[in-house]
């Protein structure tokens, strides 16, 4: 320590003033020149980013283009639905059931919990083509298999994450890791709320359990914390801590907020810090929220045909019920609806994570309610502008898991992140049409490839942002959704 | 006569029957001569130059001392210019460069040669006077012009210019270099696919060969004419069938093959997939971008010339910015109004938090692009204001108490490609003045009065238009198209 302290000091003494000039004035020159030659930007064309103005965060802005989509649906299957009994039909794998996995097919692979050779697991359903399109589907998705047409798949999937919370993370804010936003955030920053007296940008759980990743994967990371996604609840108080105290009238309500905001406005003059604005304006939705949201999130006065069409109870925590939901909100002009449906993490460790069990259950409570959100915003024409992606995290192995090297007690499959089943529908997407293809086994995608870069570039695209340009400074450098990558998915674009 | 003047003279004249016996001597042998212009083209430049800069010092007396190194310059200038210019005329022999270009450049190619050894001689007898003077003058600004457009044969029109700081660039006059990607192409729908795209390929890849002048093989490439015509060994495109056109089939052949086209650089992928689309999709002379199929494939390539997101319908047009008090005021009444991109003066209105009023909207007419009314209690008296907005291309008037009566109003709006109807009184006769709006895409009538029957009469009509009568889950359940296990 000394020693650095001691050569820190002599290099300082050998700095004069006639340096300190010297540099000053070429650096000024340079400046000079750079300024005279119009030197800005050094190639191309400048990036215009989006003019944000944080005392306003969720005032509608206009995005790079013309948007195909103006909201998203996000709907999020947690843990990983296999796309092997869904979507992603392989007869070669049917003849394999039962055989030994070959050993080059392990060489190089890391899995959560094969150990060991594994069988090769068939189809554990059978499956239909459905519509013009002649979408495979398999029995599980009855409903389903009716919107086929209206869908572009993404077959051949792929992401670099064999864990469910940074493979969620991944898929929500592109990075594996916490501190970034996620694209609900992103979005909302970017394209503001069209309704000033709801969240932008809701979250909607069903299965009893949050995402594995928690709420990071909503979060707004080195955003302005007003744009995460606001957590509503299909039962109970849709948002937590919302309603007034007992005895706390409204007229006392909004004159202590104006109060408080008098004294964080204050804050704010002095330390000019943009969290404390995030603060007001949230403060600010909060008292217009309170009359709002409830109105939104109230669906016990939605007719009884749409009940029966979604399958939904009110009252009740459920997807279906989140699936209505979401459709309100969209129609109340609710930028970004993410919902979160726990449950599909089928290892066949037990009877809820099984093929043969927890995953019929799961597939009986999504099925329903996602043919019907997207039957009931095309009726209303609002499937023409609202964006909707389902998918998991990652994708299923051809192989049972044989967990510590013997086999589950049920049958089950380990995360695969060389292939999932992604499929989009709505704003801007092509309908009845399936991009990528995997191998006969449904192991890795063969032609058509697309991982989660070029998902959210596509997103965006839609939404009417060049994602290469929809950045946010942080720590001295641009930040994007895509990072470093991406492209929009042009197939599967009308 | 000295002898370096003799020998002068025979390098003049072996250069001249290189010029006058000229094109068709397209052996390796001569190329891979003429290969070494664009190495040999630096020595005359530089000695010739050296050359002017000695006379300049020795007549402004700064340094008399160099007067004997004058004369010895440039007659070595000379023979550099003779040599150059020679290897230049095979290289020409070649083709492949754009023809009035390289005319100028293979004229003061020439010219420099020439005046070099006559100044060569005029120094010798008459010394260093002042027509010697102005001579060499002349000969430095022929280098100086031949030498560019060298280069600009060499890398290309504007090669030099395109890396000027964009601040001398505007002050030059020159064309910004966004322009310059955009070419003469403003909209998907006002630019025809030939003109834009497939006849400039052609004049750059092609048109130094098969112009009207020289029409090698009998093919003429400057126009579809003679596109369509073909050459002596007959027609080189089969409408519908780019893979087997010649014009494509060509492009494929191994570098060396005696009927692969352009014979020496070959034309990049991205311009060969755009003739093949083209040919594929019938070789169409009128057809406008956006009315040809484009596979991913050709998006791909607009998307590497930056002409992806080209512009459709409303957004071909130029409308004024909207008037910012009559937004202020707008946006103060409870409307939601939004620019629909960056820079595009055409709006997106909200209007559903303010009772509809339209009023609001008087000043923005041309403006208003989509507008939402969806829910609100909107009569058919909005049918005398929606003529003011002639450039709506998507209209929310779902769950409204429109009638028939506003539909004949929506006729007039040209531009709609999107209406939603839905919850409303319209009825199978309110959807017949809709048959001419040949832009509509999608109409949404569920839960009002309109049949499949009225919608599939519509369809005939617009084939495009997609109909959506809405209640489809309720419906029986589909059978399964084909079956396995």
């Amino acid at each position: 320590m000394p020693e650095e302290h001691d050569f820190e000091g002599q290099s300082l003494a050998h700095v004069t003033r006639r340096h300190f000039l010297e540099a000053g004035a070429t650096g000024i020159g340079a400046t000079a020149l750079a300024t005279l030659l119009g030197c800005d930007t050094p190639r191309g064309t400048p990036v215009p980013g989006i003019a944000r103005n944080l005392l306003d965060p969720l005032s509608p802005l206009a995005p790079h283009f013309p948007p195909k989509a103006k909201r998203v649906i996000y709907l999020h299957m947690a843990g990983a639905p296999s796309q092997l009994e869904l979507f992603d039909y392989k007869p070669v794998l049917a003849r394999l059931n039962g055989q030994l996995c070959p050993e080059s097919l392990m060489k190089g692979k890391r899995f959560a919990f094969i150990r060991g050779i594994p069988k090769m697991l068939g189809p554990q359903a059978p499956f239909n083509q459905y519509g013009e399109s002649r979408a495979w589907v398999s029995d599980h998705l009855p409903h389903f298999s009716r919107i086929v047409d209206d869908v572009a798949f993404l077959k051949a999937m792929r992401t670099d994450q064999f864990n469910h919370a940074p493979a969620q993370l991944l898929v929500h804010t592109g990075s594996p890791r916490i501190g970034r936003p996620s694209i609900g955030a992103w979005v909302t920053y970017g394209l503001g709320s069209e309704n000033q007296n709801l969240p932008a940008f809701v979250v909607l759980l069903s299965g009893g359990v949050g995402p594995d990743a928690g709420a990071s994967v909503y979060g707004s990371g080195f955003l302005p914390s007003v744009y995460q996604g606001v957590q509503c609840r299909s039962s109970g108080d849709p948002v937590l801590f919302l309603s007034d105290p007992k005895g706390l009238p409204r007229d006392l309500r909004r004159k202590s907020l104006d109060a408080i905001n008098a004294l964080n406005q204050r804050e704010h003059e002095a330390a000019q810090d943009p969290e404390i604005l995030t603060r007001i304006a949230q403060y600010e939705m909060a008292f217009r929220m309170q009359l709002s949201v409830p109105e939104a999130m109230d669906i016990e006065k939605e007719p009884a045909s749409v009940h029966e069409m979604y399958g939904t109870t009110p009252g009740t925590t459920s997807f279906a019920n989140n699936c209505l939901l979401a459709r309100r909100l969209a129609e109340r002009g609710v930028r970004f609806v993410q919902l979160f449906h726990w449950g599909w993490d089928s290892h066949g460790a037990s009877a809820s994570e099984a093929l043969n069990k927890g995953f019929f259950d799961r597939c009986k409570e999504t099925d329903r309610a996602i043919a019907a959100l997207v039957t009931d915003l095309k009726q209303r024409g609002l499937l023409d502008e609202t964006l909707i992606v389902w998918g998991g995290e990652f994708g299923r192995t051809p192989m049972q898991e044989n967990r510590s090297g013997a086999d589950n007690p049920f049958i089950g499959r380990d995360h695969n992140a060389g292939a999932f089943t992604m499929w989009l529908a709505g704003g801007g997407i092509k309908p009845g049409v399936t991009h990528g293809e995997t191998d006969e086994i449904g192991y890795e995608g063969i032609s058509g490839q697309t991982d989660v870069n070029d998902l959210h570039a596509t997103m965006l695209r839609l939404l009417g942002f060049n994602h290469e340009r929809l950045v946010y400074r942080f720590q001295g450098r641009d930040f994007r959704l895509t990072d470093v990558s991406g492209k929009p998915i042009r197939e599967i674009i009308a | 006569m000295r002898r370096s003047e003799v020998s002068l003279g025979v390098g003049l004249g072996v250069m001249a029957v290189v010029m006058l016996t000229g094109a068709g001597r397209q052996s390796d042998v001569w190329l891979f001569l003429g290969r070494f212009h664009p190495t040999l083209v630096h020595l005359p430049i530089g000695i010739l130059l050296l050359a002017a800069l000695l006379e300049l010092a020795v007549r402004t007396g700064r340094v008399p001392a160099l007067e004997p190194a004058a004369p010895v310059t440039l007659y070595l200038g000379a023979w550099a210019a003779i040599v150059a210019a020679t290897a230049g005329l095979f290289l020409a022999d070649w083709g492949g460069y754009p023809v009035a270009v390289l005319a100028w450049h293979r004229w003061i190619g020439v010219g420099v040669a020439v005046t070099a050894v006559g100044l060569c001689l005029m120094r010798r007898r008459a010394g260093a006077g002042p027509r010697y003077a102005a001579g060499l003058g002349l000969l430095s600004a022929g280098l100086v012009v031949g030498g560019h457009l060298g280069g600009t044969l060499t890398h290309g029109e504007g090669y030099l210019s395109e890396s000027l700081p964009a601040s001398v660039r505007r002050v030059a006059g020159l064309v910004p270099k966004d322009a310059l990607a955009q070419r003469s192409i403003d909209g998907l729908d006002t630019a025809a696919a030939y003109q834009a795209l497939i006849q400039p390929i052609l004049d750059r890849r092609c048109g130094a060969c098969h112009n009207p002048e020289r029409k090698k093989g009998g093919l003429s490439l400057a126009t579809l004419e003679g596109l369509m015509a073909g050459g002596k060994d007959g027609k080189v495109i089969l409408p519908g069938r780019g893979e087997q056109s010649e014009l494509i089939a060509r492009l494929w052949l191994p570098p060396g093959h005696k009927d692969r086209m352009p014979p020496d650089r070959a034309i990049p992928i991205a311009e060969a997939e755009l003739l093949r689309w083209w040919i594929d999709q019938g070789a169409p002379a009128e057809a406008k971008l956006a009315e040809i199929d484009r596979p991913a494939r050709i998006e791909r390539v607009l998307d590497s010339y930056g002409l992806s997101d080209l512009p459709s319908g409303i957004f071909t047009l130029r409308v004024p910015a909207p008037d910012s008090t009559a937004v202020a005021a707008a946006r103060a009444a409870g409307l939601v109004l939004r620019p629909l991109a960056n820079g595009s003066h055409f709006l997106d209105v909200d209007a559903r938090g303010a009772l509809a009023r339209l009023d609001l909207l008087r000043g923005l007419g041309p403006q208003v692009a989509w507008l939402d009314l969806g829910g609100t209690d909107t009569g058919d008296s909005v049918a005398a204001t929606l003529g003011g907005f002639p450039h709506l291309t998507r209209l929310h008037l779902e769950r409204t108490r429109v009638t028939d009566r506003t539909v004949v109003a929506l006729a007039e709006l040209p531009y709609l490609e999107y209406l939603n109807l839905y919850g409303t009184r319209v009825t199978d006769a309110g959807l017949r003045p809709l048959a001419g709006l040949r832009r509509l895409r999608s109409l949404y009538l569920w839960q009002t009065q309109a049949t499949r029957a009225g919608a599939d009469s519509l369809k005939r009509s617009l084939p495009r238009l997609a109909i959506d009568l809405g209640g489809t889950v309720a419906a029986d359940s589909m059978q399964p198209a084909g079956t396995s296990r």
